[in-house]
């Protein structure tokens, strides 16, 4: 099953100071793909999808979208053609309610001129299908808790129609059903046939998700293959749970 | 289930009809046979309005100006040098503007991707510059004896209402465009600047197009008060103008609309009690004398720290809080 490409990362390296986050990595999504990151803590995951978006520049490598080279672009130009996501820090613009952080996405995220009144309707289809509860729209963004800042975010990127999806740790500091449900909402997103790359620390959302998983160690990609290949594989265990020689003692 | 016709959708941008309500009530002052003291002072406090509506439209988009003088006295210089060599009158006012404008591009320019305080700094030293500009060149500017600007209207009571015009222009173009989609990318960049880049918007765009729309308002305010004052000279780039339009937008309501006119009432309607009271002050002790003119800094600076310290984000929206429900 080839499936056209979409997102080509190639030789893409970053470092910050004498820190080499993320080394020579190269990988690929497909259409349609639900693509997992996953490695320990500083393997350079969320700095691979801050790469993807352009809040940093890599320090040499290219990343391709489409066929097109946007090694160069800025965060606002890829989010226009298409490349949009959360951050690990749900972050959104305080001082405005859900309707209208949803529909800066809607106005700003994608080309084509929209009415800001349109766009605030559009950004009430799309709170939604995050499943925002209803009476929380005027809220002030300050005031609305984690799980609800979470759908926000979701809610805004998604408001861009994005083609490629970049979630980075959607599950972090929300409850057990709150992750369940976040969970389901990916389903339904990728039943829109969006393709998702996200990140995501808990092993069992990437296996019950992804098409394929990309880890991460110190950097460097270490194994690349479904879930099941990926868990199976040597380096991968070393990764997670040290030296297999610490475990026999 | 609500249905999004009853969801109350409406910008959080403050109604313009109180303020332009407000200001229309000022229309038929004139005519009651005020002095012409009073109607100077009140279109002195239009002037105060609109300019620090300028300056509150560039902090709406997140950037903070020390140095707004600089866009007055632009628009000022301009129009007092173009109608003095050409004698045409009205047109100087537009240039004046358009000088301005141009001006806030090139500040702009070098200030869109610096933040906060080294933003703040830069607008201050271009306005310094013009100081040191200005006094050089006095074959063109008068040097520091300043130029006498040729008046475009007749009376006090013209200029009044001239200027009560261009406040509202002022206050309405702000409007419109809070409640565009301008408006929402530059809430948004105020906001948070990361996530406005993140989301699509062009921050380096918008933040230059809010500083020339700004510096074009701040122009074309200057320009007029040129010619109202008939005299302009190296102080309209000083602090005091710099800093007027600051300390009224931070009393009244930094980003609200009706914040610069709150501001500028309270400071005018202080500054006139101080003058009223100052006879029965000089009555119970005559050495009030000697500083009586320091008083009046010192009770607006007393203001300000309470404001800021009761009510940090200006009168405007902590009165909303306490009149409008919650959200």
């Amino acid at each position: 099953m080839t499936r056209p490409l979409l997102l080509s990362v190639e030789k893409v390296t970053k470092s910050f100071g004498g820190l080499i986050a993320v080394k020579n990595v190269d990988f690929q999504v497909e259409q349609k793909e639900i693509v997992g990151l996953v490695g320990p803590n500083g393997a350079g995951k969320s700095t691979l999808l801050k790469i993807i978006n352009r809040f940093y520049r890599q320090d040499t490598g290219t990343i391709m979208f489409e066929g097109k080279d946007i090694s160069r672009l800025n965060s606002h130009q890829v989010c226009r053609m298409g490349i949009s996501g959360t951050a690990q820090i749900a972050q959104a613009f305080p001082d405005m309610t859900a309707i209208e952080n949803v529909s800066i996405g809607v106005l700003f995220g994608k080309p084509g001129r929209t009415s800001v009144n349109e766009a605030k309707k559009k950004a009430v289809e799309v709170l939604r299908f995050v499943e925002f509860s209803e009476n929380k729209m005027e809220t002030l963004a300050k005031n609305l808790n984690i799980a609800e800042l979470r759908r926000v975010q979701l809610a805004k990127a998604l408001a861009t129609d994005p083609k490629l999806l970049l979630l980075d740790e959607v599950t972090t500091g929300l409850g057990h059903l709150e992750g369940e449900r976040a969970i389901e909402i990916i389903r339904k997103i990728r039943l829109r046939g969006t393709t998702i790359l996200m990140v995501e620390h808990i092993m069992k959302v990437i296996m019950g998700l992804c098409d394929k998983v990309i880890v991460l160690d110190h950097g460097e990609k270490i194994a690349e293959g479904t879930p099941k290949e990926v868990a199976n594989n040597e380096a991968v265990i070393r990764s997670y749970l040290g030296e297999s020689s610490d475990c026999s003692k | 289930m609500k249905t999004i016709s009853n969801l109350r959708i409406n910008l959080k941008v403050p109604r313009v009809y109180l303020p332009v309500l407000l200001l229309a009530t000022c229309l038929p002052i004139p005519l009651f046979g005020f002095s012409s003291f009073f109607v100077f002072v009140l279109t002195v406090t239009f002037f105060n309005i609109s300019y620090s509506s300028s300056w509150n439209l560039l902090a709406y988009s997140g950037q903070a100006s020390f140095g707004h003088a600089a866009f007055l006295g632009i628009g000022g210089y301009t129009t007092a040098i173009f109608t003095i060599r050409t004698s045409i009158p009205w047109l100087g006012l537009l240039l004046g503007a358009m000088a301005s404008a141009f001006a806030g591009i090139l500040v702009g320019l070098t200030c869109v991707k610096l933040r906060e305080w080294f933003l703040a700094l830069v607008t201050l030293g271009f306005s310094i510059i013009l100081v040191a500009f200005t006094r050089e060149l006095d074959w063109l500017t008068g040097g520091v004896h300043g130029l006498a600007v040729p008046s475009l209207l007749p009376s006090v009571n013209h200029y009044y209402y001239g200027m009560l015009a261009l406040t509202v222009f002022s206050i309405f173009i702000i409007y419109l465009i809070l409640k565009s989609k301008t408006g929402l990318a530059f809430a948004a960049i105020r906001e948070n600047e990361l996530e406005a880049k993140a989301t699509g918007i062009d921050v380096v765009k918008y933040k230059l197009l809010a500083f020339t729309i700004s510096a074009f308002l701040a122009g074309l305010i200057g320009a007029f008060y040129a010619h109202f004052m008939a005299y302009i000279n190296d102080q309209i780039y000083g602090l005091d103008y710099s800093f007027l339009p600051i300390i009224i937008s931070v009393i009244g309501g930094i980003g609200t609309i009706e914040g610069p006119i709150i501001g500028s009432a309270l400071l005018r309607f202080i500054s006139e009690f101080l003058r009223i009271i100052e006879p029965w002050a000089l009555k119970i002790d005559p050495v009030v004398i000697l500083i009586y003119d320091k008083i009046e800094p010192l009770v607006m600076g007393v203001i300000l720290v309470a404001v800021i310290i009761l009510m940090p984000k200006g009168i405007s929206p902590w009165l909303r809080k306490y009149l409008m429900p919650k959200r």
